[in-house]
């Protein structure tokens, strides 16, 4: 018993310590306000336009806004976590993370939190700019069905940002660009800027396997209820949700073990400019 | 000291050459092939997403057609644009080899061009791919014996090097904000997005913001691409302009916007050497 | 037959082999060819080797880097393969020339935070953390920025931060590089000082400087192309190639001769740098006993290369080295 709580605590402690440098970062170069959380924004309200000048329904302009607030949850796992152990490498941060005893989950999980921060900055924004200036409405909603769908795909979606980030410790720039690949067509099977359920039977495959794909609807039906065009009952989506959650912790834990075992075999750990 | 042609060639070369390594040199032709098309094929498609969710009811069929071809071409932009950007953050931060290149008699312009090359065939290669979709596909299609063929290849060039001076000027801003430069690179290319017409007709921007997108250039290359392929453009203000009108504002854009793009470039180089930023990592 | 690995001593290795794929189209390259080592707790212990020897490959494996190809490896008594947490509760690693840190934090953070991945309490962590920056001279720069320091600066933060844990086995891969010489000597000091400190605190240390490894080490191995070639004290290694002189010569006109002069009378001779001013180059050699050192004078002079100084020495760690390497150190055949 003693042996586990020296271990959580060793563990906190390092999920302090990655997560105060990715809070600190960010307090110290305001800069990247104006990049992180601005221009997003903008891509967001180029989607909500191609609405108007299509001539659709004003609720399609309510999904491009939520889908577009987000992506930006979708960027910190992908970027803000799963890429980052690819630029620890290249800096040679790597190696120091895998000779400490502390956990990688605890490392990536600080990494996840620190940049809570800055995502909550572009949520904010999103939704100042979606609601105030472009006007868009939703339906009256439950603060608490809100709250519990959104904590539920926020679990499934770092969940799965940590088993990503596990391919890069084996693999270096292959993972890099198959992450910047994966931007856009997550986006696109998710439904992120228009109802999943256009995607017809795609839609409900890639529903299946993506947790953005179910929170996004989820979320949607919540706010806007039928004019979201949902593909399943809110309260299945959010179970499932759960379920991602739970799987893809188990997976991120071994995938990470046997990825980092994989990679020293290979001697790929510590390997710069692969 | 002036360079001989010669010489700026070889340099250029080199440049080329090293950008078309780090490009190629991670993954099997296969896998790279994927890469290369997979971001600007997906971004079609969520095009056709939004248009397919309301087809049944608001479809206008032309407005599609107008906005899948300003996204296809809009890959130079975010290619060109991004890639430069990150070259700089990649050079300085990853490789740290930023300082060497600058200080060598290569000359970072030549460089950043050179590099720029495979970014430029990336983006050529994406675009192609995004239209044969749109083609085959979404029934996107125009009469190709009806294409002016010297202007639309007078526009390509322009729109081509307005987007290698972007690219300037955003690798000009990573020299100076490494970390910002990152977000900075494909927030400004998603602010083209918006204020280029690219997916909606300029004419449903706020007055203002309709002025400073006839500033640049780019907001004339899609509206002069889509009058050379489609027979006509998007934007209603645009659309009072002659053919004639509208290619010499784009060449005057264009040039113009070389200037500029060189003089920020410069002045913002100067300053990150003023404040040693060339060889000052950052990321966090 | 080799007896099993004892759990008493700091670091074991038997049979320890490690092999890389040289490039996608197959090809092997072995950096380690069957390393046997014994470290006692409380030992500073050197590992000397030209570039390519295969010493970061072994820190890499003692570390929990980097899987052997086979062979066995403990450190605190613990299996470097099968009991990895373990090992890493106990030892910390400082790889010189490595500019790692986040260079928006400050010294003193970077430090703390580092703590931190071991488990450190703040308590402890903050006070440990002033300590060691009074320790590596870095008081004035405490809260800079890490993007701010000079390589050197990096480098002494870098060192400070592999005392944060107070690890039983301290892995300092070329700690000194990029340092001047008067932090060089500092850290030096304190390592020496650290290790008498407490009883069963022990250093692993590779270094190109000869210097570093006679003040400071205990033993030294000496390795080459992946194996110990020799292992022992710096007086006993010593000994091993004592006999005859360790001459150096000062000499001129030797242009595009230096393969055929140093191998003048089957000496096995080394060459230093240039001296441009002088227009010269050092010639060192050990001399036999047998053999007298007027003769290789005139066989010089035959060849038209004048002499300009003569100097004769006692033999250091560097003439073990060429004697058992067979070059010098700078002079490395295999890519860094």
């Amino acid at each position: 018993m003693s042996r586990l709580t020296d271990e959580l605590v060793l563990n906190w402690r390092a999920m302090v310590g990655r997560t105060y440098v990715r809070i600190v970062g960010s307090i110290r170069e305001p800069a990247w306000i104006i990049g992180d959380a601005v221009f997003p924004t903008l891509g967001m309200c180029a989607f909500v336009l191609l609405y108007r000048a299509l001539g659709a329904p004003r609720s399609f302009e309510a999904l491009a806004v939520i889908g577009g607030i987000l992506s930006t949850y979708w960027i910190n796992v992908l970027w803000g976590m799963g890429a980052q152990l690819y630029w620890e490498k290249q800096q040679g941060q790597l190696q120091l993370y895998f000779v400490a005893p502390c956990s990688r989950m605890a490392i990536l999980s600080g990494m996840a939190i620190g940049g809570v921060l800055t995502t909550t900055l572009r949520t904010v924004f999103g939704i100042a700019i979606g609601f105030f200036v472009l006007g868009v409405r939703v339906e009256p909603f439950d603060p608490g069905q809100l709250a519990l769908v959104f904590v539920a795909s926020m679990a499934a979606l770092y969940a799965m940002g940590m088993t990503l980030s596990s391919l890069f410790l084996l693999y270096g720039r292959e993972a890099w660009h198959l992450s910047n690949a994966m931007l856009e067509p997550v986006y696109f099977l998710s439904g992120l800027y228009f109802p999943l359920r256009a995607l017809g039977a795609v839609g409900a495959v890639a529903a299946g396997l993506l947790p953005l794909a179910l929170g996004v609807d989820a979320l949607r039906q919540v706010l806007l209820g039928a004019d979201a065009h949902g593909l399943l009952p809110v309260g299945v989506e959010t179970a499932l949700l759960g379920g991602f959650a739970v799987v893809f912790l188990v997976l991120a834990r071994f995938a990470l073990r046997h990825l980092e075992n994989l990679s020293k075999h290979e001697g790929r750990l510590t390997q710069r400019w692969q | 000291m002036a360079v001989s042609a010669r010489s700026f060639g070889a340099r250029l070369r080199t440049a080329a050459w090293l950008g078309w390594q780090i490009e190629s040199n991670w993954a099997d032709p296969f896998v790279f092939v994927v890469y290369a098309v997979m971001r600007p094929l997906a971004t079609a498609l969520i095009l056709a997403g939004m248009y397919w969710a309301v087809a049944g009811q608001a479809a206008r069929r032309e407005t599609f057609e107008l906005f899948y071809l300003g996204n296809a071409f809009h890959i130079y932009v975010t290619q060109v644009l991004v890639g430069m950007g990150w070259l700089v953050v990649e050079e300085r931060e990853e490789y740290e080899t930023l300082k060497y290149v600058y200080a060598s008699p290569i000359g970072m312009f030549t460089y950043l061009a050179g590099r720029s090359t495979v970014k430029m065939a990336l983006a050529t290669l994406s675009t192609l791919l995004v239209l044969l979709v749109g083609w085959f596909l979404l029934g996107i299609r125009w009469e190709w014996g009806a294409v002016a063929w010297a202007p639309l290849l007078l526009v390509l060039v322009l729109g081509m090097v307005a987007s290698l001076y972007l690219g300037f000027l955003v690798a000009g801003v990573a020299l100076l904000l490494p970390r910002a430069a990152i977000m900075l690179n494909e927030g400004l290319a998603v602010s083209l997005y918006l204020l280029c017409g690219v997916l909606f007709p300029i004419d449903l921007l706020p007055r203002g913001l309709q002025e400073l997108a006839l500033v640049l250039p780019f907001t004339h290359w899609y509206e002069a691409l889509r009058r050379l392929l489609l027979g006509h453009g998007a934007s209603a203000r645009i659309g009072a302009w002659s053919d004639v009108t509208l290619l010499l504002v784009l060449l005057v854009t264009t040039v113009a916007f070389t200037f500029v793009s060189r003089w920020g470039y410069l002045a913002l180089e100067r300053r990150a050497r003023q404040l040693g930023r060339l060889d000052q990592t950052s990321l966090f | 037959m080799c007896a099993p690995l004892s759990s008493s001593a700091a670091v074991e290795t038997r049979g320890l082999t490690r092999t890389f794929r040289a490039s996608r189209s197959g090809g092997e390259v072995c950096a380690l060819a069957g390393v046997d080592l014994t470290i006692a707790r409380g030992e500073i212990f050197g590992l000397l080797g030209p570039n390519g020897a295969g010493k970061t490959t072994l820190i890499k494996i003692l570390s929990t880097l980097l899987f052997p190809t086979t062979g066995e490896a403990r450190v605190a008594g613990f299996d470097v393969v099968r009991e990895a947490n373990e090992v890493r509760h106990r030892i910390s690693l400082v790889s010189g020339g490595e500019a790692s840190g986040y260079g928006i934090l400050t010294v003193r953070e970077c430090l703390w935070m580092f703590g931190q991945f071991y488990g450190v309490p703040s308590s402890v962590a903050w006070p440990r953390a002033d300590a060691l920056i009074d320790v590596v001279g870095l008081r004035e720069q405490m809260h800079t920025r890490i993007n701010r320091l000079s390589t050197g600066q990096r480098q002494r933060m870098n060192f400070a931060r592999g005392f944060m844990s107070d690890p039983e086995v301290l892995f300092l891969d070329e700690p000194t590089l990029g340092m001047d010489v008067n932090a060089a000597r500092a850290l030096r000091e304190y390592v020496a000082s650290w290790v008498r400190e407490r009883a069963g605190r022990t250093v692993l240390l590779t270094t190109h400087y000869m210097v570093e490894a006679e003040q400071l080490c205990d033993r030294v191995a000496i390795i080459d192309r992946g194996r110990v070639l020799a292992c022992d004290s710096t007086p006993a290694l010593r000994r091993q190639v004592q006999g005859g002189q360790h001459v150096e010569l000062e000499v001129r006109h030797v242009d595009g001769h230096e393969t055929d002069l140093a191998a003048l009378g089957g000496l096995q001779a080394v060459w230093g740098a240039p001296h441009p001013e002088r227009a010269t180059r050092t010639l060192k050699f050990r001399l036999p006993p047998e053999q007298p050192l007027v003769g290789v004078l005139k066989r010089l002079e035959g060849a038209g290369v004048a002499v300009d100084g003569v100097a004769t020495r006692e033999t250091t760690l560097e003439d073990v080295f060429i004697a058992i390497v067979g070059r010098a150190i700078e002079d490395s055949e295999a890519p860094s």
